[in-house]
């Protein structure tokens, strides 16, 4: 019996084979519609590659793909052509299935030939790793070698680079939701070998951290670094159903807020302007929408988000805890495809067109919330006349000019507005712009160009019967860089580069239009200037230490035109100890400030499942956001170093272990570091920064120290995934200054804002049935530190609240848990949709996020919690894709 | 600033469904430091200084400070004594502040310390009042009833190529029977920063109900610019109070020291004010 399928599974097993065997050799017999021109054989080989199944690999040293050929007639088949072409370059081809590798023909007499070269004894295989649906490159990739140990990833524009010794390979891809690849490899010269990869079955694949990304942590030599897609941002329960990508970041260890309506994200202690924001390379001044509640990045356009919590590599720099690393889709190049979303609060859609199939593409993605519609419905004029909403707007560009060169054009802009019944104007907002271009100088050298503006602004506009009062503030900024990354061999990458960016402050300009009493004031811009370069080297050592190290040369120039205070030396920066003004003409050097920031990280692959990993990092920070809040808000401004304000220094040391166990169903991490911050920015206690023309009177720089634990267990297969994280930290500033006005309790070390000692976070998914997954998210910390009034006094007919020390109590406990329904459709090829239900907060809890003191009457002061998002709130969204 | 308190005051009113009392230990600590609220204006009246002690923020009433000796010193070596009338108010004879003069207030309290001030001249001569205008701001409350309230604005013209600091108190009565302005007058405070020369109208920040309030008295003052910031400092932590998301207040410096321990904090402030005033009637 059992023979007897084995006799037939042979069979078919060998009539398959037959059939693959004859359908390659029919390929090479299949005729090509071809001009009978003179045209470049890269255009020839393109045509073949449209018109069949076959794909080419070579060596741009062996084939010069600009040089014409002129072909005989239209229809010739494949073997036709190449032989046309090959020949007289003695050149030959080799099949390996789907695949044409063209190398050069083997010289007969060359036996004989004892003047014949030595052989190189390597050979480089490059090219760009790519979805096969959509065209779209994919970044952080594996491309590895199973046979030799050996793989590198794909960089942020999906290039790779191998040097191996000559040799037959199975080279294999894989990436997170798409299918592993494997294509043999006859490395017997220089080749470039674009792969494309084919999609997982992707809605019902109940895995969103494959043993891919589980490989990156036991792999790369980078810690600290979180890396979360697009489906995975999707699928995490958010607040009235809207996936958002901070709300995402919260769910990771070492990443924290001070609560609901934060305006930003803490990481491992630093402050929310520590960390360095990018969207496509474009710096973001304020990541969030309607005062914290979302983030600025649309979830349907966001194709990759990285997290660099300590160990940031030397090409990213000005920004001392974080640098969160966001690349939008580049947009489909092989067919039109959109996605959307519908929910409570707003409408989201995506679309992918390809201009020149392969070669072209646009992504438009936009979103806008609605609820402040309902305000028109109401009877109330005064309710009518209310605007509360936001919109933004994604745009992406990208033209393949050849093999080598690649051109990218994004943009965004997005803008909250809020309108109060005709007596307040309020809007502020983000735009940026990034021009790239991707150069490949050959297969070992990589090189990415860019061009980048950004700008943040707000305008607050207070319109009365006799003009309008119009107060603008912000900071823009223009950036050049070029960034290389040499793969000099698979043990030896080098990435070095250039940056500069030139900034503008403009910390307030209120201007009164019309008839009013009021004159123009203004607080004085900034100019300033910050260049960088660097270099870094990865190298292997061995089979299981990889040793990174980078160095990274900042210089920030401050500029003029600006008059600068005076105040008397050894004494306190107020009023009454200024001595008189400088003034500097325009783009006079103010001062400067420069320093090196070493980067090291050292990976020991202890065993197959188990990697240890150290790293230290000192970073600098030039430019400040101004604020004296618990919370961020829009009206804070961001101002440069100068000569008042230093920048501020941070070293860090963290130390790794990482395991994956059970078939690798499992990994398991803990990481523990230890953070100091040189001249970190506080603000003096009842501080008044807003339009200050002066702020270093209000503004003090002391220390800060970081510490902690943190400790991760995922699951990474199976119909339950997810994880548990859990940290142990401590997060203090100390501010002990020379007068007693530059002191903050005492001198002694106090909790930061955002300290929480411990954090537990789970996240969990499960499918329930075929079309059906539920997700939790359960979070609880402690309590935030806050400051507790020490005693009040009467003054006339005030009362006014003493407080003695800040940050001496805490509040209580914060925890909450967040649950959702998703159930996808069965849908059509052209159409799948899914409907997911939320519920945020579903235990109701009345989660505190200050403490302060009301008065119910003139002279008593009742203590008063605080809760923002404290009951239930259900939601449902509709999402689908064509 | 206050358009920016506004702006974020509007936000705030967001979360107010969700607050609600808290018992937060610790608020009963007990304290002592002086307060002294002194303001001597160049109106011809009697004048009331109150001493009092800061106190825990759970108590509902402020230690009178009893049995001291206070009274003013001029350059030219006048002394203005003030007799405690009641507990922790201390009161003139009718006298006003000279301009030109600089004076000095000292307060020994009944266990010997002695407080003294910085000298403070009265200079500057306020603008007048140059119009008062009331005008309708009535609203329907939650029961349908019109509620008839009134906002007040005071115009005036403030003189250019100087630098001004405007202290406004006021005091409604139905009658029109005002007394000497005490702690229970409403007041404010702003810099011409913005309006420097220019004529300008400012709003008080009070409803007047006008079946009740039917007489606004109100006196404007100038002041120095470290009073001005000691007075102005109190107005923004108030309203900073009421934001939950401000960095707490900061400890307000008085113009007051104790003459034998340097190192104790002194609370409040003595403002040397000089002042002009006006009243305006209510139309029903």
């Amino acid at each position: 019996m059992y023979q007897s399928r084995l006799f037939l599974f042979l069979i078919v097993l060998w009539g398959s084979l037959q059939e693959t065997k004859a359908q390659n050799t029919n390929t090479l017999k299949q005729q090509i519609q071809i001009k009978p021109t003179t045209q470049a054989i890269g255009k020839v080989l393109e045509a073949i590659e449209q018109q069949t199944q076959l794909k080419f690999s070579y060596s741009n040293a062996i084939l010069d793909i600009k040089q014409t050929v002129r072909l005989p007639s239209t229809n010739l088949t494949v073997r036709a052509i190449l032989e046309q072409i090959l020949t007289p370059l003695k050149l030959q081809y080799l099949q390996r299935g789907k695949l044409l590798i063209i190398q050069k023909a083997k010289d007969k007499t060359s036996n004989n030939d004892t003047t014949e070269p030595p052989k190189p004894t390597s050979f480089t295989v490059s090219g760009i790793v790519k979805s096969s649906i959509d065209g779209e490159v994919l970044i952080g990739a594996t491309v590895y070698i199973s046979a030799l140990n050996k793989g590198v990833y794909t960089n942020a524009y999906g290039f790779y680079s191998l040097t191996l010794p000559p040799g037959k390979y199975l080279l294999q891809s894989s990436y997170i939701g798409f299918q592993n690849q494997r294509k043999p490899l006859h490395l017997n010269a220089d080749q470039t070998l674009n792969l494309e990869l084919a999609n997982d079955t992707t809605e019902l694949k109940e895995v969103v951290i494959t043993d891919d990304l589980l490989e990156d942590e036991l792999t790369r030599s980078e810690m600290s670094l979180d890396i979360l897609n697009g489906e995975q941002i999707k699928n995490t329960p958010a607040f009235l159903g809207e996936a958002d990508v901070i709300q995402s970041l919260l769910t990771l260890p070492g990443v924290s807020n001070v609560g609901e309506l934060s305006g930003g994200f803490n990481v491992r202690g630093g402050n929310v302007d520590q960390n360095l924001i990018l969207m496509d390379e474009a710096p973001v001044y304020n990541s969030t929408h309607l005062l914290g509640f979302f983030s600025v990045f649309n979830p349907l356009s966001v194709k990759d988000v990285k997290l660099y919590k300590g160990a940031i590599p030397a090409r990213y720099g000005g920004r001392l805890s974080s640098v969160l690393d966001i690349h939008h889709k580049d947009g489909s190049l092989k067919r039109f495809k959109g996605e959307g979303e519908a929910g409570l609060v707003s409408v989201k859609l995506s679309l992918e067109v390809p201009l020149v199939k392969d070669r072209s593409s646009l992504l438009v993605a936009g979103r806008r919330t609605f609820a402040d519609l309902m305000f028109k419905l109401s009877q109330d004029e005064d309710v009518r006349n209310n605007r509360f909403f936001f919109y933004d707007f994604n745009t992406k560009f990208n033209y393949k000019i050849n093999d080598k060169n690649r051109l990218y054009i994004s943009g965004y802009f997005g803008r909250d507005v809020v309108g109060i019944n005709n007596i307040i104007n309020f809007s502020w907002g983000n735009a940026t712009t990034t021009l790239r271009w991707n150069h490949i100088y050959n297969n070992k050298l990589f090189s990415n160009t860019s061009l980048i503006f950004s700008d943040y602004n707000y305008s607050l506009k207070i319109p009365s019967p006799t003009g309008v009062l119009d107060w603008r503030a912000g900071i823009t900024n223009y950036q050049f860089k070029n960034d290389f990354t040499w793969f000099i061999n698979p043990e030896n990458t080098l990435d070095f580069g250039v940056n500069a960016i030139y900034y503008d402050f403009q910390p307030g300009n209120v201007v009164f239009s019309g008839n009013t009493s009021f004159n123009i004031f203004s607080v004085a811009k900034e100019k300033a200037l910050e260049a960088a370069v660097y270099a870094s080297h990865t190298l292997e050592l061995g089979k299981s230490i990889t040793l990174n190290y980078g160095l990274r040369y900042t210089h920030f120039f401050k500029l003029g035109p600006q008059e600068i205070r005076l105040y008397q030396p050894n004494q306190p920066r107020n009023n009454e100890t200024v001595t008189g003004f400088r003034a500097f003409g325009n783009n006079e050097l103010i001062i400067d400030y420069y320093g090196l920031e070493p980067r090291l990280g050292l990976s020991w692959k202890a065993s197959k499942n188990q990697v240890v990993k150290f790293n230290y990092s000192r970073n600098r920070q030039y430019i400040h956001l101004i604020s004296n809040t618990t919370v961020r808000i829009p009206t804070d401004i961001w101002k440069a170093s100068g000569t008042h304000i230093r920048p501020m220094t941070s070293d860090q040391v963290s130390l790794g272990y990482f395991l994956s166990f059970a078939k690798k169903q499992y990994a398991f991490s803990v990481e523990t570091y230890y953070k100091r911050i040189v001249d970190l920015l506080e603000y003096k206690s009842g501080s008044d920064l807003l339009l200050n023309e002066f702020p270093e009177t209000e503004l003090i720089q002391g220390d800060g120290r970081a510490y902690g634990l943190e400790l991760s267990l995922r699951k990474n297969k199976g119909r339950l995934y997810g994880w548990i994280n859990y940290t142990l930290a401590r997060t203090e500033r100390r501010v002990n200054g020379a007068f007693p006005e530059e002191k903050i309790n005492n001198g002694a070390y106090y909790p930061a804002d955002y300290d929480k000692t411990h954090s537990f976070k789970l996240l969990l998914s499960y499918r329930l049935w075929r079309r059906w997954f539920f997700s939790a998210n359960f979070v609880y910390s402690t309590g935030r530190p806050f400051s507790l009034p020490s005693n009040k006094y009467r003054f006339g007919n005030d009362v006014v609240i003493q407080y003695a020390e800040r940050n001496q109590q805490r509040l209580d406990d914060y925890h909450r848990l967040d649950l959702s329904l998703r159930w996808a459709g069965k849908g059509t090829k052209h159409w799948k949709g899914e409907w997911v239900f939320s519920v945020y907060n579903a235990y109701a809890r009345r989660n505190t996020f200050n403490i302060f003191f009301e008065s119910d009457d003139e002279l008593q002061r009742n203590a008063t919690k605080l809760s923002i998002l404290a009951t239930i709130f259900p939601a449902v969204a509709y999402r689908f894709k064509f | 600033m206050k358009y920016h308190l506004f702006f974020l005051m509007f936000f705030t009113s967001l979360w107010v469904s969700c607050t609600e009392p808290i018992n937060v230990p610790g608020l009963d600590d007990q304290s002592n430091q002086l307060v002294v609220d002194a303001v001597f204006t160049s109106e011809n009246r009697v004048h009331v200084i109150y001493l009092s002690r800061s106190t825990a923020i759970t108590n509902t009433s402020f230690p009178k400070e009893t049995g001291a000796i206070v009274y003013l010193m001029d350059d030219q070596g006048n002394r203005i004594d003030f007799a405690e009338g009641n507990p922790g108010s201390y009161f003139s004879t009718v006298v006003a502040a000279q301009p030109g003069h600089t004076y000095m207030l000292y307060v020994i309290t009944a266990n010997g310390n002695r407080y003294v001030s910085l000298p403070e001249t009265l200079t500057g001569t306020p603008p007048p009042i140059k119009n008062l205008t009331s005008f309708d701001d009535s609203e329907v409350d939650g029961n349908g009833n019109v509620v008839e309230f009134a906002q007040i604005e005071i115009t005036l013209d403030d003189p250019a190529n100087e630098e001004n600091f405007y202290y406004w108190y006021w005091q409604s009565d139905s009658l029109g029977q005002f007394g000497i302005p005490d702690i229970s007058w409403r007041s404010a405070t702003d810099s011409d920063e913005l309006f420097n020369g220019n004529e300008v109208v400012f709003a008080l920040e009070e409803e007047f109900t006008r079946s009740v309030d039917r007489f606004v008295k109100i006196y404007q003052a100038t002041i120095n610019r470290d009073a001005y910031v000691f007075l102005s400092s109190i107005k923004r932590q108030i309203g900073n109070e009421q934001i939950p998301i401000f960095p707490p207040n900061r400890p307000l410096e008085s113009n007051l020291a104790n003459e034998n321990d340097p190192k104790e904090r002194v609370l409040g402030y003595f403002v040397l004010a000089n002042v002009t005033a006006d009243t305006i009637r209510l139309a029903p």
